[in-house]
């Protein structure tokens, strides 16, 4: 455990322009996300305790509701930003992944 | 009983024999397969992102939301969206922050993962308490909704249910371990999917696949009127909403039973698709039991075929689902629900008895008791003796709680979930400075305030106990015992001074990189 690859110590990895681009992008995707989720979420929760009425209102068809539309909405984001978070992940990162993993367990330093 | 479900019984009873005796070929194939304890908890890491994924979907696809979260809609429409979209929303942030370090740091369940880099006794004690705690809770929940279920359903006594649920799951875990598990939940799944999408089209059909018209119409029938459309009296204040909110959303990622998956794949690049498709089915799912409930609505309302002269559904409100399957589809339709509701339940409690079994053999035994010092045979002998002794448990739990609420009792296993597991996860696998200290106090915390709360509160307090009021006003813990646990393990971390605390801290940096690369995990695939 001590030992994270059998050539690289973990400060050497740390160093790699590679690794540190790698947690920059997965930053760069992952905190936008959370924010979006969370804030869509919690928004709707707040709703849901302080402006009922608000959710209640129907739309142009006279029943479907604001809260029904949101509630879908809020199911379909998030799906949405899994799959968007996923398909980015495996086009960029794993092209850096495979590039450390060689440098760290191939010993090309 | 009803006339419906009397004259049911014999094509739900086929369904449901044809469905156990293709599961235990499945798991008599797969107890051939078992060699090693890879191959026990986590089919041999042999399952792909797509069959994780829906067996995830499964997990989560219980016979507790189907038919709960469909009775609910039909009861008060708009609130039922609450919970599915609460159980739905932790997906996101499981696949952001969870997976693909629980992937890159365990072997076989979360425990694991906690303990990568602090004292193994004390953390994996901690680590077994709490999956313990949360699986024997969502266990009696399931349990509990079984035997009523297979009451109904089946004609047959509470007991004598419940029974056979308890030997079933022990048949299937024992013998087959996650491999049978997880394809006991795929077909389960693929079932299930399918008799919901067809009960959902049959309603939509009827009114020409316009949601406006059977709105419309479920809001003429609804004794509620055009309340149904928005937020009625579920949640009543503010602090309560959240509270709610959080125990759902953080919840799902401090299930054992549900991050147990994780290790059943290749990968953490599988993990994460696994997530997708997870999240598509359950998105999925919770549409159509959302059509479900609305259909229920208006094809049962006012019908006395299903409604009793109380003006109450016969059989109950988690009835709604299975009532409105013969409604559209006759007797057959109504005995494919029936009996893919029971499959959903003998599914899901394989799932969480392998996952509390493997904090018994893999955790208490083999870590704790043993101090590692074990061969993988006797590993895999003492989680099989785990799941007869958690089988037998579960029987005899499920009938003592006979009275108990269904929907409380996953509650409180999603607000230990979200306060003892959930924090106690993260911050070992982000938080450079928590040490083995703060961990046990913090999560400790986290579950003792969760408990205490749960006790003071309303439904034990007052339903349970007969006290007058309830000293704690809320209804759900977790926007106190969250915070609990975070800060205790914020506090005792920042002040351990220990040389232990120093070794935790130390081996940051190393768990940091294989929890973000994947590098050195090879050494616990060889063998």
């Amino acid at each position: 455990m001590s030992l994270t690859s059998p050539v690289m110590s973990s400060e050497d990895i740390k160093a790699l322009p590679e690794y540190q681009a790698l947690l920059h992008q997965r930053r760069l995707l992952a905190w936008p996300i959370c924010v979006t989720v969370l804030t869509a979420y919690y928004s709707f929760i707040l709703a849901v305790a302080y402006y009922p009425d608000v959710l209640a209102r129907p739309l142009a068809d006279g029943v479907t509701s604001v809260g029904i539309l949101a509630g879908l909405g809020l199911i379909l984001l998030t799906f949405a930003v899994t799959a968007i978070f996923v398909w980015r992940t495996n086009a960029t990162a794993a092209v850096l992944l495979a590039q450390i993993k060689e440098k760290a367990e191939g010993g090309r330093v | 009983m009803s006339d419906i479900f009397a004259n049911l019984n014999i094509v739900a009873v086929l369904m449901f024999l044809a469905f156990v005796g293709v599961t235990l070929m499945i798991t008599y194939w797969s107890s051939r397969q078992i060699k090693s304890t890879k191959d026990f908890y986590s089919a041999g890491g042999q399952i792909t992102g797509f069959q994780n994924g829906l067996a995830i979907a499964g997990d989560y696809m219980s016979a507790a939301s189907f038919l709960g979260i469909s009775g609910l809609v039909f009861t008060s429409g708009f609130d039922g969206l609450l919970y599915s979209i609460g159980f739905l929303v932790g997906w996101p942030i499981i696949l952001l922050l969870i997976a693909e370090p629980l992937r890159n740091l365990g072997k076989y369940n979360f425990s694991d993962v906690v303990s990568f880099r602090f004292q193994q006794t004390p953390i994996r004690i901690l680590a077994a308490v709490g999956s313990l705690v949360t699986v024997a809770l969502y266990l009696i929940a399931q349990m509990v909704g079984a035997g009523k279920l297979i009451e109904v359903l089946f004609g047959l006594p509470y007991t004598s249910a419940v029974v056979i649920v308890g030997v079933l799951m022990i048949a299937y875990v024992t013998f087959g371990g996650m491999l049978a598990t997880t394809w006991v939940q795929l077909i389960k799944a693929v079932l299930l999917l399918a008799g919901a999408t067809i009960v959902a089209f049959l309603v939509l059909m009827h009114y020409g696949f316009s949601f406006t018209s059977l709105f419309r119409h479920a809001t003429e029938v609804h004794p509620n009127g055009s309340g149904i459309m928005g937020p009625g009296g579920m949640v009543k204040d503010p602090i309560s909403a959240i509270s709610l909110g959080l125990a759902l959303m953080f919840g799902t990622a401090g299930l054992p039973h549900i991050l147990m998956r994780f290790f059943t794949v290749k990968d953490a690049k599988q993990a994460n698709r696994s997530v997708v498709f997870a999240t598509g089915f359950i998105g999925y799912f919770y549409i159509l039991t959302f059509i479900i409930g609305f259909g229920a609505i208006v094809f049962l309302s006012g019908n006395t075929q299903y409604m009793g002269e109380d003006g109450k559904l016969i059989g109950g409100t988690n009835m709604a689902a299975v009532q409105l399957a013969h409604a559209v589809g006759g007797d057959v339709m109504m005995g494919f629900i029936s009996a893919v509701a029971f499959a959903t339940i003998l599914a899901v409690v394989s799932g969480l008895t392998l996952a509390g079994a493997s904090a018994i053999s893999h955790d208490l035994y083999a870590r704790v008791f043993a101090r590692g010092e074990v061969d993988e045979k006797k590993e895999v002998r003492v989680s099989k003796m785990a799941t007869v002794g958690l089988g037998l448990l579960a029987i005899v739990l499920g009938i003592m709680f006979e009275q108990q609420n269904v929907a409380f009792m996953v509650g409180l296993a999603f607000a230990i979930a979200a306060s003892a597991n959930f924090p106690v996860l993260l911050l070992s696998m982000y938080w450079s400075r928590m040490t083995t200290r703060g961990a046990v106090v913090g999560g400790s915390l986290g579950l003792g305030v969760a408990i205490v709360l749960m006790v003071l509160g309303k439904t034990v307090w007052v339903s349970v106990l007969g006290n007058p009021e309830p000293l704690f006003p809320y209804e759900y813990p977790a926007i106190f015992s969250m915070p609990a646990a975070f800060i205790g393990i914020w506090l005792f971390s920042v002040t351990d001074k220990s040389a232990r605390a120093k070794v935790d801290r130390d081996a940051f940096a190393a768990q940091y990189i294989r929890s973000q690369t994947g590098i050195g995990i090879e050494e616990g695939k060889a063998h």
